[in-house]
């Protein structure tokens, strides 16, 4: 199975082809900017240079997925209506997966507590708890611990402080969360590899393969775990008429 | 910039006034209109595109929220940075701030125009321009334009 993938939920733009088959996957090929520009401008021509690259139309494409949140409101719009318009124009399906599921992916290989954070400004953080589990055969399996949600950093620590063994950190905010919790948490917090710190559009492909939800274009939504002002302004319009 | 006031006496004046302003901008700057109905904050800010070297037709985003003016097209060469104009009349608190992409473009090297930023004071970056404008007569407006320097001690 061919997957396309994109992220765009924090500074970084990243683009992937991947190739699954039911044990191991190929990175066909695989775009990742962080150079302040914002996504408007460079989304489309990373996923027009990706596919050229590897000569795949959209329609050659099995799925095509994307982090649809939480994270930046702006980078979320942008991602998810450029997979939305590949979709519905080359008429294949697309997932939506959490953009902290796929951070996850990012360090399947960690022991302890999986702990995807993205800076959510005001000393929050987007976060979830994960851990990896050995089946046997050479593949680990994802176990999610709680559901997506915005947290204090103080918050976080405190939930922390009750699991034993490493706290691997990975994301935006991971060394935001290091610096704050270092007192709190000593030697079990670990940050992940530079290279694996940022998000990857390869694991949000991985995701979407182990996942398997793939939807019509015109039914994937954005998760931002945040009001937007349009929904905040229509609920009050409702709550008026009513 | 130095602080000043201008009086102007129309749209086109206003709009002079602004492009010849323009010139003193760059990337990072951040400008905060206060300011009522018809006060000519929009003419103001087509002014200001117009001397940056920005193409893009200025409109109100009054129910846009945000519209975004860039720095080149493909036919034309470039303005020296985007412009953002936001008008938060109808934002009310952090969150919906948040969901207009504002924190996103505050850390780039955009210019930033906001109008009635009165609705996010607690938001207005240190440095910024703040830029009031008042009716006080039938195609007159005073134009006020002071920077904002806060020492935050900690």
């Amino acid at each position: 199975m061919k997957i396309f993938a994109i992220d765009t939920t924090t500074k970084t733009v990243s683009v992937a082809a991947v190739k699954f088959d039911e044990r191991d996957y190929t990175i066909l090929a695989e775009y990742n900017m962080n150079a302040g520009a914002p996504h408007s401008r460079t989304l489309l021509p990373a996923i027009k240079n990706v596919l050229t690259s590897i000569s795949l139309l959209p329609k050659d494409l099995d799925v095509v997925a994307v982090s649809n949140g939480p994270g930046s409101f702006t980078g979320l719009r942008i991602g998810i209506a450029a997979v939305k318009g590949i979709s519905g124009a080359a008429e294949i399906l697309c997932a939506g997966v959490s953009s902290l599921t796929a951070l996850a992916y990012n360090i399947s290989f960690a022991q302890g507590v999986i702990c995807p954070v993205m800076d959510a400004r005001r000393n929050q953080v987007y976060n979830a708890l994960f851990t990896f589990e050995d089946t046997g055969n050479g593949i680990r399996k994802i176990k999610r611990h709680c559901a997506d949600r915005a947290v204090s950093i103080a918050q976080l620590g405190k939930e922390l402080e009750k699991f034993n063994g490493d706290v691997n950190l990975v994301g935006d905010g991971a060394e935001l969360v290091l610096a704050e919790l270092q007192d709190v948490l000593g030697d079990r917090l670990k940050l992940a590899p530079r290279s694996l710190l940022s998000a990857r559009a390869v694991s949000v492909a991985q995701a979407a393969f182990i996942e398997k939800c793939f939807i019509a274009g015109n039914e994937l939504i954005p998760n931002y775990l945040r009001q937007p002002q349009a929904v905040r302004e229509l609920q009050e319009s409702d709550s008026v008429r009513k | 910039m130095k602080n000043q006031t201008f009086i102007s006496h129309s749209v086109e004046q206003t709009r002079e006034f602004a492009k010849r302003l323009a010139q003193e901008l760059y990337g990072g700057s951040f400008i905060a209109f206060k300011g009522g109905l018809g006060a000519g904050k929009t003419a103001f800010i087509t002014g200001l595109a117009e001397g940056l070297g920005i193409r893009d037709a200025v409109s109100s985003p009054t129910y846009t929220l945000l519209h975004h003016y860039r720095k080149n097209d493909s036919q034309h060469t470039e303005a020296s940075s985007d412009l953002y104009h936001f008008d938060m009349f109808r934002i009310s608190g952090y969150d919906d701030l948040e969901s207009t992409g504002f924190f996103d473009y505050l850390s780039g090297d955009a210019i930033l125009a906001v109008e009635w930023s009165e609705n996010i004071q607690d938001f207005i970056p240190d440095g910024a321009i703040i830029i009031t404008m008042e009716v006080i007569g039938e195609n007159i407006r005073k134009i006020t334009i002071k920077r904002e320097c806060q020492n935050k001690g900690e």
